[in-house]
C-alpha cells in the first residue's frame, strides 16, 4: 500500500458510517444528512400535493360532497402548513446542507450532531402533522392560523394545539439547521475563497440562513404565546379582556412574509448556478445577484403588512408598506436581466436542469407582476382572501421555488448518486408539469375577479364558478401526473440509469471535483481556491495545506473575509444522542398537546439527553468510533 | 399559443358576458369603479413586461447567431436602462395607486347601519341620522342608491371580512377593534357578497346581499321594517309552534318573542318574508327551501348552530304559512 492509498484507506475509517439500523440512526456525516432532508422534504410534498388534488376535486362543480367542510378544513390547513414547513424551509435546507460544504471545499459541516438533530426535530414535527391528519385531528384554522378562531373558544378541539406545538417544534430544527449553515459557510470555505470568490448558491444560502435567524423568532414567540393562551389561559389574543387579534397578525407575518423569500432565494441561487453551467459563460453580473439577493433579504422584512391591508390599518402605514412591497419588484429584476444576459451571451444546452431554470422565470415573472398588482392598497383590497391570490401565490411558490428545486435536483443527482436522471424522462416531466401548472392556477386568477373567496369547501351554482373551476381542477389533475414522472425517473434510473462520473455538466464549482457520490471525508485534500470558478480557471486544483491528520475528523477553519487558513477544527464522529435529544423534545412539544406535565416530565429527558451529548470523550482519540 | 388564445377568450366572455353579482368588474359603486379603472393599467403594465421578459428569454436561449461578441459593459448599459424601466413603472403604479381607488368622503362620523359578523351569518342594525337605534335585521342590507352610506363593521365572534365586490372592496371585521366602510351604489339592484376571511366550518356560504333602492322606497322599507309583529288575538298554530318549539330560543320576532340565548343567537325574524334569501343568502326564500331548512338545517350547512325541529306535517306547514307572512 503506497503512502496516497494509506492515507485514503484512514480517511475512509476515521470518516465511516457506522452499519446497522441503530448505526444509520447514529450518522452525523453531512451528506447523509442533507439526503434525509431532502427525501423526505420530497416526501412530504407529494403528500401535501395529494391533498391539493383532493381540494381542486371538492372544487370540480358547485356543492360537490367528496369531502365535508370539516374534513376540508384540515386538508386546506394541512396542505399549506407542510408545503411551507415541511417541504419548502427543509428541502433549501437540505439542499444546502448537502451541496454548501462540498462547494466550499470542506467535509463537513460545522456541527455535526446539531444537524442530526435538527433532522430528527423536523422528522418528527412532520408525522405529527399528517398523523394528526389521519387521526381527523389535523389543524383547521388555516396555515396563518388567525386568532380568535385559533383560541380555546371558538377552536375547542386538540386541532389548534397540533398546530402549535408543530409549528414551534419545526422551528426550533430550521433555526438549528440556519446557524449552522451561516457558520459553516463563513468559517469553513476552503482556503483562498474569499467572500468575492464565493460562488452565488452560497451566498444565497448564507442570506437565507440568516433571514432564518431573524424572522422565525417572530413565529416561534406568536406560537408559544398562542399554545400559553390556550393550554392555561394566558389572554394574550382575546380582545374581549384586553388582548388583541391583530397581534398575532404581525407576529405571523414578521415570519411569514420574509418566509416566502426564504424559500425563493436559495431557488434564485440555484437558477444562477444552473443557467452558467449550460451556457458556459460565468453569471452575467456576480456583483449584481449577490447585492440583489441581499437587497431582498432585508426588503422582505419590511413588508409583512401587506397581508393585513384590510384590516382597517391607517392608511398611511399601508402605503408605506405598499411601496415596499412594489421595491421588491427592483432586485427581482436585476436577477433575471442578469440570467437573461447569461442565456443572451453564452451557448445554451437545452438540459432538463435549464428548461426548468427558463420555465422558472416565465412564471415567476407572471406572479411578480401579480404580486406587484396586490402591493396596491385598493386593488388589494378587491383581490384579497380571494382565489386572485391563490393563484398569485402558486406562480410564485411552484414557478419561483418548486421549479428551480426541481431543476437543482435534476442537476445535482448526479453527485447524490453517481448516476443520470433520464432527460427524456425529465423533460415530459417539465412540459408536463408547466402546462398542467398554467390550466390549474391561471383560472384561478379570473375566479378571484368574480368573488371567489379562498378557503371555501363549496359553492353554490348560480355563481358561474363552475366551468372554470373544472378547468383548473383538470390542470391540477395533469400537474399532479407531471409530478409522478419524476418519481418514475427516479425509478428508471435507480434501475437503469447511466453512470455519470464526476462532473457530467463541466461544471466550475468545488463540489464537481470529487466523486459522486462523495466520500464521507468529500475531499483527499483540502483545496486551494484561486478564483471564481475553480474548475474552469484553474488547471489543477493543488492541496491548500499539508499534515492534516488523518486519523480524527479534522476541518480547516478560515478568515471569514478572506479565507487565509487560520486554524484545524476536529469534528466528533457518530452518536446516538442528537436522536435522543429530539425524542425528548418530542416528548415535551406534543405531550404538552394532551397535559402540561409531559413538558415536565420531558425537562428531565432532555436534561439526560444534552448530558449525554455533552460527556466528555475525546473524538479524536485511539479508538476509532465503529 | 392556442391555450393562451383559449383562456383569453374564457377571461373575456366571463368578466363581460355574464352578470355574475359577486364579481367586481361589475363597479357599481364609486370605489370598485376606481380599482376596475386601476386594474386595466396594471393590467397594461403586466402584460407589457411579461412578453419582454419572454421575447428576450426565449430569444437569448434559441438564437442561432453567437458570433457577435457582446460585451459586459453593453450589458451593463442594459441593466441600467432595465432598472430604469421598472422603477418607471412602479412609481406609476405608486401613483395611480395613490390617485385612485378612494373610499368616497363622508362628512359625518355617524353612522346608519351597524353590521355585526357573526357565525356564520351577518347582523345588522338601523340607525336614523342623529344615531338612534331603529331595528334590526340579518343578511340583507338595504341602502338608498346614489347616497353614501356609512357601515360600522364588528365581530362578537372571529375575524370576519365584509365583502360586496361591485361596490367596494373589502373591510375585516375583527373582535375588539371597530372599521367603518362608506357604501355607494350607483344604480337600484342586487349585489351579492360573501365573507372573506376564512371564520370556521361554514365560512363558504356566509354571504349577504346589499339591495339598493330608489330613496322614497328606501324610507318606505325603513319604516315597514320598525314596525314589530301584531299578534293575533289567539294564537294561530303557527305563533304558537315557533314560541313553543326551539325557535325562539334563538330567533327573534319582535311583538310575539324575544331570543333567549346569548350565545346560539340568530337572525331576528320579524320581517323574514320580506328578504330574498335565507341561510345568509344561500337558498331563496320560498316555502320549499325554508321548509327544509327547518327540518335538516345540517345537511343544508354542515357545522352550523342550529339544530333540526322535529316538527308534524302539520305543525311545519302551519309554521311556514306564518313565517311566510313576516313581510
Amino acid at each position: 500500500m503506497n503512502p496516497e492509498e494509506k492515507k485514503i484507506q484512514e480517511l475512509e475509517d476515521t470518516w465511516i458510517n457506522p452499519p446497522g439500523f441503530i448505526g444509520w440512526l447514529r450518522i452525523v456525516n453531512q451528506t447523509n444528512i442533507g439526503i434525509r432532508y431532502i427525501n423526505t422534504s420530497l416526501i412530504f410534498f407529494f403528500m401535501a400535493g395529494i391533498l391539493g388534488v383532493i381540494m381542486r376535486a371538492q372544487l370540480s362543480s358547485p356543492g360537490n360532497e367528496i369531502v365535508g367542510p370539516e374534513m376540508f378544513n384540515q386538508i386546506f390547513t394541512v396542505h399549506g402548513t407542510a408545503m411551507m414547513f415541511l417541504f419548502a424551509i427543509p428541502m433549501v435546507e437540505g439542499l444546502g446542507a448537502y451541496i454548501v460544504p462540498l462547494m466550499i471545499g470542506t467535509r463537513d459541516l460545522s456541527f455535526p450532531r446539531l444537524s442530526s438533530f435538527s433532522y430528527f426535530v423536523f422528522l418528527i414535527g412532520g408525522i405529527t402533522l399528517f398523523g394528526s391528519l389521519f387521526l381527523k385531528v389535523a389543524p383547521n384554522a388555516g396555515w396563518f392560523d388567525y386568532v380568535p378562531l385559533a383560541l380555546k373558544e371558538w377552536s375547542p378541539g386538540k386541532n389548534i394545539d397540533v398546530y402549535a406545538t408543530v409549528i414551534t417544534f419545526i422551528e426550533i430544527s430550521a433555526l438549528a439547521a440556519a446557524v449552522e449553515l451561516i457558520v459553516t459557510i463563513l468559517k469553513q470555505r476552503a482556503p483562498g475563497m474569499s467572500m468575492a470568490r464565493m460562488p452565488v448558491f452560497v451566498w444565497s444560502i448564507l442570506v437565507m440562513a440568516f433571514m432564518i435567524v431573524f424572522a422565525m423568532p417572530g413565529v416561534v414567540v406568536g406560537s408559544v404565546m398562542l399554545a400559553l393562551d390556550r393550554l392555561v389561559g394566558t389572554v394574550f389574543f382575546d380582545a374581549s379582556v384586553g388582548g388583541d387579534s391583530l397581534l398575532w397578525q404581525h407576529l405571523f407575518w414578521w415570519f411569514g412574509h420574509p418566509e416566502v423569500y426564504i424559500a425563493f432565494l436559495p431557488a434564485a441561487g440555484v437558477v444562477s448556478t444552473i443557467i452558467p453551467v449550460f451556457c458556459r459563460r460565468a453569471l452575467y453580473g456576480h456583483t449584481a445577484v449577490v447585492l440583489s439577493m441581499v437587497a431582498i433579504g432585508i426588503i422582505s422584512f419590511g413588508l409583512w403588512v401587506h397581508h393585513m391591508f384590510t384590516t382597517g390599518i391607517p392608511d398611511q402605514a399601508n402605503a408605506f408598506f405598499s411601496v415596499a412591497s412594489a421595491m421588491i419588484a427592483i432586485p427581482s429584476g436585476i436577477q433575471i436581466y442578469c440570467w437573461i444576459a447569461t442565456l443572451w451571451t453564452g451557448k445554451p444546452k437545452f438540459s432538463t436542469a435549464l428548461l426548468w431554470c427558463m420555465g422558472f422565470v416565465i412564471v415567476f415573472v407572471m406572479g411578480g407582476l401579480t404580486g406587484v398588482m396586490v402591493a396596491s392598497v385598493p386593488f388589494d383590497k378587491q383581490t384579497h382572501d380571494t382565489y386572485f391570490v391563490v393563484a398569485h401565490f402558486h406562480y410564485v411558490l411552484i414557478g419561483g421555488v418548486v421549479f428551480p428545486l426541481f431543476g437543482g435536483v435534476y442537476y445535482w443527482w448526479p453527485k447524490f448518486t453517481g448516476k443520470l436522471l433520464s432527460e427524456s424522462l425529465g423533460k415530459w416531466n417539465f412540459w408536463l408539469v408547466l402546462i398542467g401548472f398554467n390550466i390549474a392556477f391561471f383560472p384561478m386568477h379570473l375566479l378571484g375577479f368574480m368573488g371567489m373567496p379562498r378557503r371555501v369547501y363549496t359553492y353554490l351554482e348560480g355563481m358561474q364558478w363552475g366551468p372554470l373551476n373544472l378547468l383548473s381542477s383538470i390542470g391540477s389533475y395533469i400537474l399532479a401526473i407531471g409530478f409522478l414522472l419524476f418519481i418514475v425517473n427516479v425509478v428508471w434510473t435507480y434501475l437503469k440509469g447511466e453512470r455519470s462520473g464526476n462532473n457530467p455538466w463541466g461544471a466550475p464549482t468545488l463540489e464537481w471535483a470529487i466523486e459522486s457520490p462523495p466520500r464521507n471525508y468529500k475531499f483527499v485534500e483540502i483545496p486551494q481556491v484561486n478564483s471564481m470558478n475553480p474548475l474552469w480557471e484553474e488547471e489543477t486544483l493543488l492541496p491548500a495545506t499539508t499534515g492534516m491528520r488523518t486519523d480524527r475528523r479534522e476541518v480547516l477553519i478560515t478568515e471569514i473575509l478572506t479565507g487565509k487558513i487560520q486554524a484545524v477544527e476536529i469534528l466528533p464522529t457518530n452518536t446516538i444522542w442528537p436522536l435522543v435529544l429530539a425524542v425528548a423534545t418530542g416528548v415535551a412539544f406534543i405531550g404538552s398537546i394532551f397535559s402540561p406535565w409531559w413538558f415536565v416530565i420531558a425537562f428531565f429527558l432532555v436534561f439526560l439527553a444534552i448530558t449525554g451529548w455533552f460527556w466528555p470523550s475525546k473524538p479524536w482519540g485511539e479508538g476509532r468510533d465503529v | 399559443m392556442l391555450v393562451w388564445k383559449g383562456l383569453a377568450l374564457i377571461f373575456f366572455t366571463l368578466l363581460y358576458g355574464c352578470e355574475g353579482n359577486q364579481n367586481f368588474f361589475a363597479g357599481k359603486g364609486p370605489q370598485a369603479y376606481e380599482i376596475v379603472k386601476l386594474w386595466w393599467t396594471l393590467f397594461a403594465i403586466a402584460v407589457f413586461v411579461t412578453l419582454t421578459v419572454s421575447f428576450f428569454l426565449v430569444k437569448g436561449a434559441i438564437k442561432s447567431d453567437r458570433t457577435k461578441v457582446i460585451d459586459d459593459q453593453a450589458l451593463g448599459k442594459g441593466l441600467v436602462y432595465g432598472i430604469a424601466g421598472t422603477v418607471s413603472l412602479l412609481l406609476l403604479i405608486i401613483f395611480s395607486t395613490l390617485r385612485l381607488g378612494h373610499a368616497p368622503s363622508h362628512s359625518q362620523d355617524s353612522y346608519e347601519i351597524k353590521i355585526v359578523g357573526k357565525m356564520w351569518w351577518w347582523q345588522v342594525y338601523y340607525y336614523d341620522r342623529k344615531g338612534k337605534y331603529l331595528f334590526e335585521t340579518a343578511n340583507e342590507i338595504v341602502i338608498p342608491t346614489n347616497r353614501s352610506v356609512r357601515l360600522k363593521l364588528l365581530s362578537d365572534t372571529v375575524i370576519h371580512s365584509f365583502w360586496v365586490p361591485a361596490l367596494a372592496g373589502k373591510v375585516d371585521m375583527l373582535p375588539g377593534r371597530e372599521n367603518y366602510l362608506v357604501l355607494k351604489a350607483n344604480e337600484e339592484g342586487e349585489f351579492r357578497g360573501q365573507c372573506a376571511e376564512f371564520c370556521g366550518t361554514q365560512h363558504a356560504l356566509m354571504s349577504f346581499y346589499v339591495r339598493a333602492m330608489a330613496q322614497d322606497e328606501y324610507l318606505k322599507w325603513k319604516t315597514n321594517q320598525m314596525k314589530s309583529y301584531n299578534k293575533i288575538k289567539k294564537h294561530s298554530l303557527g305563533e304558537r309552534v315557533f314560541v313553543n318549539s326551539n325557535c325562539v330560543k334563538c330567533h327573534t320576532i319582535r311583538g310575539l318573542g324575544t331570543a333567549s340565548d346569548k350565545k346560539l343567537y340568530g337572525p331576528d325574524l320579524t320581517h323574514l318574508a320580506s328578504r330574498s334569501h335565507i341561510a345568509a343568502a344561500t337558498y331563496p326564500n320560498n316555502k320549499g327551501h325554508l321548509g327544509g331548512w327547518i327540518l335538516d338545517p345540517q345537511g343544508a350547512k354542515p357545522g352550523n348552530y342550529m339544530p333540526a325541529s322535529a316538527l308534524s306535517g302539520k305543525e311545519l306547514n302551519a309554521l311556514l304559512a306564518f313565517l311566510g307572512g313576516l313581510k
